[in-house]
């Protein structure tokens, strides 16, 4: 007991020196920023989310530094990692939208509002509200069974809302799963080839920050789909990266 | 064999027609360095052998392919055959190709001559890389070399950036992924402006056919002393395995050996063998100027402008672009000459390349000075860098320029603040502010990809439906229609035993009371009624006729008095059990 008594605090201390050791980075990045050297601002922002893990507000001003340094690619790229964790931020939409704009790249709109919900929300957020649902079930189901009389018809009631709230998230991590296979093009141009080699034969070429759907992948290419199928073929790795990243295999 | 013969038939009809020989380039200009295509169209007709060339200056055609064509239109037939050439040239200038000839069905035919102009290349190499240093024999799946600067010099200075050349050789069936570009080994050297695309050729070295990648970059040292320049590249490599091409060959030809041998992969990492030893020295103090920024390489004014006339106090703009090559990064703007005697502001500065490491180029300045002091003078610009060939500073100094300064003496500190310039404006849209506040962690991963989560999900769920099933049991437990029915089995058992009880002891009247309480048991929890509010009206005489029977028996007993016989009524309470339906062992067990 007491060695976990130990631990507890030099845990927090430590948890609180290495924030504030990404917090020093950060601020410096932002400074970076400021003072136009956006090449500088943009290698420690990629140095803070490689040691810590994503954050929005980091993926947010990486973004900026990239589109200013003109790497239009990555800026598009980091909007849409940081829209991934916040899908209604109304700055990284703008942002994404001014990105996509510079780099020529139109976005076909999705008009359908059931569509649009279930996006406002990030998968890992759905896929929490399901997991909370599920667990309110059996409380519910108990309850219901040691409550006698009337007040059944509440919990009823809320049963009900929670059994359409657990199915809401399930069909929008259901719309998420697509996720996983979304990338963005970082080539200026990226060439897609008929096969995964370099001497392959091309059968077109992508511009930066266009999006994919990633396929199988092989000899260090992607199998990748563009524009609903109408362009296919393989792209070189170093020429994509996937919004969400793949630690292994990458 | 119809169809051999109107094709034969469409060839000599087309070859009937007068031919038109034309020549086009895919553009009329092209960077040094690179090429155009040039495409040589024969109409109408059979060329004899391959267009002939003209000889020109520094001009390089090479063959590209050759493409035919056959219409049919309203039954004429028209063939064209076309031969593409790569042309292009490393010198820049203007070009003139002259008229090509095509023999053609015995006819010579000749293009129109045509203009190409060679621009300047900024993809080219850093000057003195053009001499090629070949590596020794590369190794099996690969090699990598290094080249410096073209001078013998085997130092360098701390912050300067001296360009290089990285060729990577592979074998030429290679397939080659690479996963990173080359950089250095160690910590003394950095590697600045390193090509983002590499070229790529093909060339043969003691014999053998390698692919060629070449980057160029800036090498700069980080400290003083002395170090191998060595770098290193990773990849994925896949030869041909020579050695599983043993024996016999089913096709006899080294062509399907080579074709059919297996591909060996390998993840290699290439080294520069034999690394040379630079020594990196601190830039000395002695002679060091005042105004040095660290500029570190051969640097000369391209054009300086100022005015002729100008105010103390007022503002004026300097134009100077500056050419040479070195590290231009920390080259600052040239400031007029005398210093003292002008207040200078911080302006723009823009610089533009010219070969592929940022070595080389025009860095080009613009900012806002004001005089301090009147008078006619001569006023020039200066500045100063470090010269690594010679190992000494120069300080460079414009053309002067007479220049009239009207007005009052002035401090600076008079005017610091009033003649800031103003920002320019942004070049770029908006994009919206940066985020200042650090914010919480996130993850890209859903809970539902964790593999506890959809056992988790539907645990809950079997969980949520074993409650239920539970609450529905229990209160099955509790229904009192079920607990009246246990109630009554419980009550026609007891009834039962004393009607066997009673008739084993002859007591009429307490068995037909017995009995009574058990037909209308028996009535009730078939009927779902109340034991006491059965009467004989609610029997069916044709279903419950034994019951009737025994009901009547009961009230002519009770009325009568008369006394029965235990063997009678042991009869009447084999009639009970059996209309109410006793098992044959229990009805034993009952009468024992």
């Amino acid at each position: 007991m007491k060695t976990i008594n130990r631990m507890i605090p030099a845990f927090l201390c430590m948890a609180a020196f290495a924030y504030g050791a990404t917090a020093d980075d950060f601020k410096k990045a932002n400074e970076n920023y400021a003072a136009d050297h956006f090449a500088e601002a943009a290698q420690t922002y990629e140095g803070i989310l490689e040691k810590d893990g994503p954050r929005v507000a980091v993926l947010n001003n990486l973004g900026s530094a990239y589109f200013k340094a003109g790497d239009i690619g990555r800026a598009i790229l980091a909007f849409e990692r940081a829209l991934v964790l916040s899908p209604r931020d109304p700055d990284l939409l703008t942002n994404l939208e001014l990105a996509q704009k510079q780099a020529a790249v139109f976005p076909v709109s999705d008009n359908n509002a059931w569509q649009a919900f279930l996006a406002g929300y990030s998968a890992r957020r759905w896929s929490q509200l399901a997991l909370f649902a599920g667990i309110f079930l059996p409380l519910a189901a108990l309850v219901w069974v040691l409550m006698p009389g009337k007040r059944r018809i509440a919990l009823a009631a809320f049963a009900v809302v929670n059994l359409v709230v657990l199915g809401v998230a399930v069909s929008a991590m259901d719309t998420k799963s697509g996720e996983s296979a979304r990338a963005i093009i970082l080539g200026k141009p990226a060439t897609v080839r008929i096969s995964p080699f370099e001497k392959a034969d091309n059968r077109g070429t992508l511009s930066e920050g266009r999006e994919v759907s990633l396929g199988e992948a092989s000899h260090g290419y992607y199998w990748v789909s563009a524009d609903n199928g109408s362009l296919e073929g393989w792209i070189q790795k170093s020429e994509l990266a996937p919004v969400i990243p793949r630690e292994a295999g990458w | 064999m119809k169809k051999i013969i109107s094709i034969i038939w469409l060839v000599c009809a087309a070859a009937l027609h007068a031919a038109e020989v034309t020549a086009s380039l895919s553009s009329d200009t092209v960077p040094a360095g690179n090429g155009v295509l040039l495409t040589i169209t024969v109409t109408g007709g059979s060329p004899e052998r391959q267009p002939a060339f003209p000889e020109v200056k520094d001009l390089i055609i090479n063959p590209r392919g050759t493409s035919q064509q056959m219409q049919m239109f309203n039954g004429n037939v028209t063939r064209s055959i076309a031969y593409t050439y790569v042309i292009g040239s490393n010198q820049p200038g203007d070009y003139k190709i002259p008229a090509i000839k095509v023999r053609v069905d015995g006819k010579e035919y000749e293009t129109q001559p045509l203009n190409l102009k060679v621009g300047a290349n900024a993809d080219k190499a850093p000057d003195g890389m053009d001499e090629e240093k070949q590596p020794d024999e590369p190794g099996k799946f690969g090699h990598l070399s290094f080249q410096m600067i073209a001078s013998d010099r085997k130092h360098v200075y701390p912050g300067e950036i001296a360009p290089v050349k990285i060729r990577a050789y592979f074998p030429a069936d290679a397939r080659v992924s690479l996963t990173s570009a080359p950089r250095p080994e160690g910590s003394a050297f950095t590697l600045h402006n390193l090509t983002e695309e590499p070229s790529q050729s093909s060339e043969i070295l003691n014999g053998r056919r390698y692919l060629v990648v070449t980057w160029f970059g800036g090498l700069s040292a980080t400290k003083a002393g002395e170090y191998p320049a060595s770098f290193v590249l990773t990849g994925t490599v896949a030869v041909r395995d020579e050695s599983a091409r043993g024996g016999r060959s089913a096709f006899g030809g080294s062509l399907f050996d080579e074709f059919f041998a297996p591909m060996v992969q390998k993840d290699v990492e290439l080294a520069t063998e034999d690394a040379p030893q630079i020594e990196v020295r601190e830039l000395p103090l002695e002679g060091r100027p005042e105004d040095f920024t660290g500029a570190i390489g051969q640097f000369e004014f391209e054009s300086a402008r100022l005015p002729d006339s100008l105010h103390t106090g007022e503002p004026f703009q300097i134009e100077a672009v500056v050419k040479g090559a070195g590290n231009f990064s920390l080259l600052s703007a040239p400031h007029p000459l005398p210093a003292k005697d002008w207040k200078i502001y911080k302006g723009t500065e823009n610089f533009v390349p010219e070969d592929v490491a940022s070595f080389g180029g025009t860095k080009s300045f613009r900012y806002n000075a004001v005089p301090l002091a009147p008078g006619e003078t001569e006023v020039g610009l200066g500045f100063s860098y470090f010269d690594p060939e010679k190992g000494e500073y120069r300080e460079v100094k414009s053309d002067l320029h007479n220049v009239s300064i009207t007005g009052e003496v002035v401090k600076p500190a008079e005017i610091a603040e009033a003649v800031e310039p103003e920002k320019a404006p942004p070049e770029v849209p908006q994009i919206a502010p940066l985020a200042t506040e650090l914010g919480a962690v996130g993850s890209y991963a859903s809970l539902s990809e964790s593999g506890w989560f959809v056992p988790a999900l539907g645990s809950c769920g079997l969980l949520s439906l074993g409650i239920l099933g539970f609450g529905w049991w229990k209160q099955r437990e509790i229904d009192p229609a079920k607990e009246a029915q246990r109630a009554n089995q419980l009550a026609t058992k007891l009834a039962l035993e004393n009607a066997a009880q009673a008739a084993a002891n002859g007591d009429a009247v307490a068995f037909f009371t017995a009995a009574k309480a058990a037909v209308r048991l028996g009535i009730a929890q078939r009927e779902g009624l109340r034991p006491e509010a059965i009467t004989l009206a609610d029997l069916d005489d044709s279903k419950d006729g034994m019951m009737i029977a025994i009901l009547n028996e009961a009230d002519r007993v009770d009325y009568s008095g008369e006394k029965l016989s235990v063997e009678n009524l042991k009869a009447w309470n084999e009639k009970l059990d059996t209309c109410l339906g006793v098992p044959a062992a229990k009805r034993k067990e009952l009468a024992a």
